[in-house]
């Protein structure tokens, strides 16, 4: 009787371990799969940041750290772009901030965010014209002032730019 | 990090980012184990206790098995096993060494391994990249966010077992209903930042 | 075929896992700010469903019953696991809006729910009709929860702009409060049909009892 309960319990311990072995194993292949088409939508929904800022497409990007580019087309240097986040009124907001070849910025594209749809999700996404205070500003003392009834979204924002610039200029060592 | 930003982490946790009223983690057993406050409280402590404990496992867990392995996407598998084993581990040692906490949490505690609120913190923390500290401490805040709604939702429908709504509003839909004029109350305290 | 008829009925309207059952409110409440995101979970969720079931069926005999919900939670998060991949792969905007409700999935209690009653009692073919049908009343459900948020919280029905600009857009239904209240009226409506479908049952029975009462009594004084 004993020791037939112990192999009961091996048995049942045995069946729910190899049940783990195949599920780990059929995800672990789906991974091995899927992984390089995932890799490939990040790095496009970063270059389609990049380039809806620069306005052309075929450009040529230079890691100079992680997410800070290079923007280059033909040789010839068109600015640079880098990515920074803030905390909003839901969560981070991911923004690409593009800047020109003096360093003062070019233009801004969100990647993501989970911000109030119809409140804060409106003035990231529709809402364009509220990035334009920012532009033409360089250096670490970025600043524009809050849109009304989005003030955390447009702190966010900020905080994102500012980040952006600080990476920059350190990833550049100027 | 300092004192500061850890207790900044936890008023966030509890009132800010309500676990059910801003992010509908945990909505299963809000509904369901509210009828009366006390059965609300003891499952808002055993929510609390496994949450707080899982913090902690989970994110040891991934630091020094998943992540120096790189197998970062069999987290939810592993998490959920690491629960559902945590659970048991807990039912079995609170019935053998705290007999009075099990009498009072035990029905509860096997309801948690399927209550999104554990495993949604455990993926958060991995999520935000907090650290042993921050981990433990968002774990057992969240859960405090936890056990607060619950409680005070169970003693809005203790109230209203009284009331004699129209036939189609009765049970479930007028429990909605007041998880919403709570959740209006809750989506105050939304935006408050630092 | 009229079995697997019977079947589709059930997940879809007699005991919609949602709207009935009142399963899985989670999701339910979570992701429906818009149709896009509601039928996106849906259907996620009806894939981990049949397979799930599917692989829970052909097992049955294999797993142990004293560790059967563990068995269950492997499996169903196996799957979830796989689909979270194939979804950050293929449909990668959709994977950004549904986020975190991905992965939990596997606390959905419609899945677990489903395993435990239905397929490991059942043959394959039957638990897989059933993986369907209770999924897509499921995302029936999200669907309708999802329109109803979307058109009157923005004005706009898969994104498309549906209500005229006049339309001051209600944010309200978009906040998490007005999830809770809308699903609360929604169900409120499905109870009143409820109600009614079984009043009219239960008045046609009285009549006819009465009907069957005065017959037996003239039969009666007959004789």
């Amino acid at each position: 009787m004993e020791t037939k309960s112990v192999k009961n319990i091996l048995l049942v311990g045995l069946k729910l371990l190899l049940i783990c072995a195949v599920v780990a194993g059929v995800v672990s292949f789906v991974y091995a799969v899927t992984e390089s088409d995932y890799q490939k939508n990040l790095d496009t929904t970063k270059r389609e940041a990049v380039e809806a800022i620069f306005g052309e497409t075929g450009l040529d990007l230079y890691e100079l750290g992680e997410d800070i580019y290079e923007v280059k087309k033909s040789g010839k240097l068109l600015g640079y772009s880098a990515k920074g986040t803030g905390i909003g009124f839901g969560g981070e907001i991911e923004m690409m901030v593009g800047y020109d070849a003096t360093f003062s910025i070019k233009g801004i594209s969100v990647i993501s965010h989970s911000e109030t749809p119809g409140i804060g999700a409106t003035l990231l996404e529709e809402n364009k014209t509220y990035f334009e205070a920012y532009m033409g500003q360089s250096g670490e003392d970025v600043d524009a002032d809050a849109y009304s009834g989005a003030t955390y979204t447009s702190k966010g924002v900020k905080a994102a730019v500012k980040e952006a610039t600080e990476r920059l200029i350190a990833a550049l060592g100027k | 990090m300092t004192f500061g930003s850890v207790l900044l982490l936890m008023f966030s946790a509890i009132l800010v980012e309500n676990f059910i009223f801003s992010k509908f983690y945990g909505c299963c057993p809000f509904l369901g184990v509210s009828e009366h406050p006390d059965t609300a409280l003891g499952m808002g402590m055993a929510v609390t206790f496994v949450m707080t404990v899982s913090g902690a496992a989970t994110w040891a867990v991934y630091h020094f098995f998943l992540a120096p392995l790189h197998l970062e996407y069999l987290k939810t598998v592993a998490f959920i096993l690491v629960i559902a084993a945590l659970v048991q581990f807990i039912e079995m040692f609170l019935h053998r060494f705290v007999p009075a906490l099990y009498s009072a949490l035990g029905i509860y505690l096997p309801l948690i391994t399927t209550n999104c609120a554990v495993l949604s913190s455990a993926l958060l923390i991995v999520q935000k990249e907090y650290n042993f500290v921050e981990a433990v401490c968002f774990g057992f805040s969240a859960a405090l966010g936890f056990t607060l709604a619950i409680v005070i939702f169970a003693g809005l429908r203790s109230r209203m077992t009284m009331a004699d709504p129209p036939r189609a509003f009765k049970g479930f839909p007028l429990t909605l209903i007041a998880a919403g004029l709570l959740a209006m109350a809750f989506s105050c305290f939304s935006g408050v930042q630092f | 075929m009229n079995k697997i008829l019977k079947q589709f009925k059930e997940g879809l309207l007699d005991n919609n896992p949602t709207l009935v059952q009142l399963l899985g409110m989670c999701p339910t409440l979570a992701t429906t700010t818009s149709v896009k995101n509601a039928f996106g979970m849906g259907l996620a969720t009806t894939a981990v469903l049949i397979c799930s079931n599917l692989f829970i069926s052909l097992l049955r005999k294999f797993i142990p019953k004293q560790v059967r919900i563990a068995a269950y939670i492997v499996v169903i998060s196996g799957f979830v696991t796989a689909v979270e991949l194939l979804m950050r792969a293929y449909f990668y905007d959709l994977y950004k809006s549904l986020g975190l409700f991905i992965p939990l999935i596997v606390v959905n209690c419609i899945i677990l729910a489903r395993a435990e009653a239905f397929a490991s009692k059942n043959k394959p073919l039957p638990s897989v009709i059933d993986g369907l049908s209770m999924g897509l009343g499921f995302t029936l459900a999200l669907a309708l929860l999802g329109a109803i948020r979307e058109l009157l919280g923005s004005g706009k029905l898969f994104g498309y702009q549906i209500l005229p600009d006049a339309y001051e857009p209600i944010t309200f239904f978009i906040l998490p409060a007005g999830a809770f209240l809308t699903l609360g009226f929604l169900i409120a409506l499905v109870q009143k049909i409820r109600n009614s479908v079984e009043d009219k049952k239960r008045l046609q029975e009285i009549q006819e009892n009465r009907a069957a009462a005065e017959h037996e009594k003239k039969e009666e004084e007959m004789v």
